[in-house]
């Protein structure tokens, strides 16, 4: 039978590393989306995650076991996140916002797939996601951070909410206000691109 | 037909939408269409699949920096410790240098000035025999 995670807590303060790679087994998928759905980027996924572990395993004394660890886990992740768009803002590094003509054209055609019903194949999906991700460029840090955990990994408003620490309702009005503006922005780019073909 | 457009910021996926507004609303469908599409590519998004030593890769670094605290004082301990040493050893380096400047040499000449300096001339032996013998030390007892 599967131990819980505040059994794995206790193992691994007790000095068992064998429960820790329980634990990490438990959330690394979720780690690595939440940073490359959040970041865009496959490239630094696998480092972050491991700095995200390792915090993990020092702040584990400090842990409220009642509180999920899940969301716990997911904060410290965002957390990173967070910290590493702020780093790469200070460098400097161009964070794209803007879509190109060729791309909005490419957002256009996806979306009159979409319309159509056809599926899209992985490399497509991924194309379209990193297109999706520029808009999403646009938006607030924490708006994006609510509607990531919410819309792409699929969290309940309770985990999303503590996740950013704040109420259901803040973490409803983040991702609504989120879906408005990148509905706003898609809308936008399709009405400079003329009516959608369905 | 209901004729209040729908509020698709505050629509939840699989949520229901009021199929009679959008058929006869031209503003609502498109904005349906735009959020059905941005729904299904980002919930479409590729997902990573971390390597399979990802775990205990990283599990042994964290049993490695569970030991790092005890090297880090180490460390911190040595770093204290360097100008005691620096300190030990230039006094120490000072007094060899010291001693090498007297070389074996120089105490063999030290010795010899001073026993030169006590070195008895004939004169003085002459003097001192001849007070010896005015004291009645030199005197024969058979006399």
């Amino acid at each position: 039978m599967a131990k819980t995670d505040s059994e794995l807590v206790d193992q691994i303060l007790a000095g068992d590393s064998n429960a820790f790679e329980q634990l990490i087994s438990r959330y690394q998928k979720l780690v690595f989306n939440i940073i490359y759905h959040y970041m865009g980027r496959r490239g630094e996924v696998e480092d972050l995650a491991q700095e995200v572990f390792l915090k993990v395993f020092k702040s584990l004394d400090r842990y409220d076991q009642s509180r999920p660890m899940k969301a716990w886990i997911a904060k410290i992740t965002t957390n990173r996140c967070l910290d590493e768009m702020r780093k790469a803002r200070y460098s400097r590094v161009q964070l794209f916002s803007d879509l190109t003509d060729g791309e909005e054209d490419r957002i256009q055609h996806y979306y009159d797939q979409s319309a159509r019903g056809a599926s899209l194949t992985e490399a497509e999906a991924e194309e379209c996601f990193a297109l999706l991700h520029t808009l999403m460029n646009q938006l607030n840090e924490k708006d994006k951070v609510a509607f990531v955990l919410r819309e792409v990994e699929g969290l309940e408003y309770s985990e999303v909410a503590q996740t950013l620490q704040t109420s259901q309702l803040g973490a409803r009005i983040r991702v609504s206000r989120t879906r408005r503006r990148l509905q706003h922005s898609l809308a936008k780019l399709l009405e400079g691109q003329g009516e959608p073909k369905v | 037909m209901s004729s209040r457009h729908i509020s698709f910021s505050r629509l939840e996926a699989g949520d229901a939408v009021d199929q009679v507004h959008l058929d006869s609303c031209g503003r609502c469908r498109q904005a349906h269409r735009g959020l059905c599409f941005l729904r299904t590519q980002l919930l479409a998004a590729p997902e990573l699949t971390p390597p399979a030593s990802f775990a205990s890769r990283v599990a042994m670094m964290a049993e490695g920096a569970r030991r790092l605290p005890f090297a880090l004082a180490l460390q911190y301990a040595a770093k204290r410790l360097i100008p005691v040493f620096t300190a030990l050893v230039m006094s120490t380096s000072f007094l060899l240098y010291q001693l090498s400047q007297q070389s074996p040499s120089n105490l063999n000449s030290d010795v010899s000035t001073e026993i030169l300096s006590e070195e008895v001339t004939l004169e003085e032996a002459v003097n001192s025999l001849r007070r010896f013998s005015e004291e009645g030390f030199l005197s024969d007892e058979s006399d």
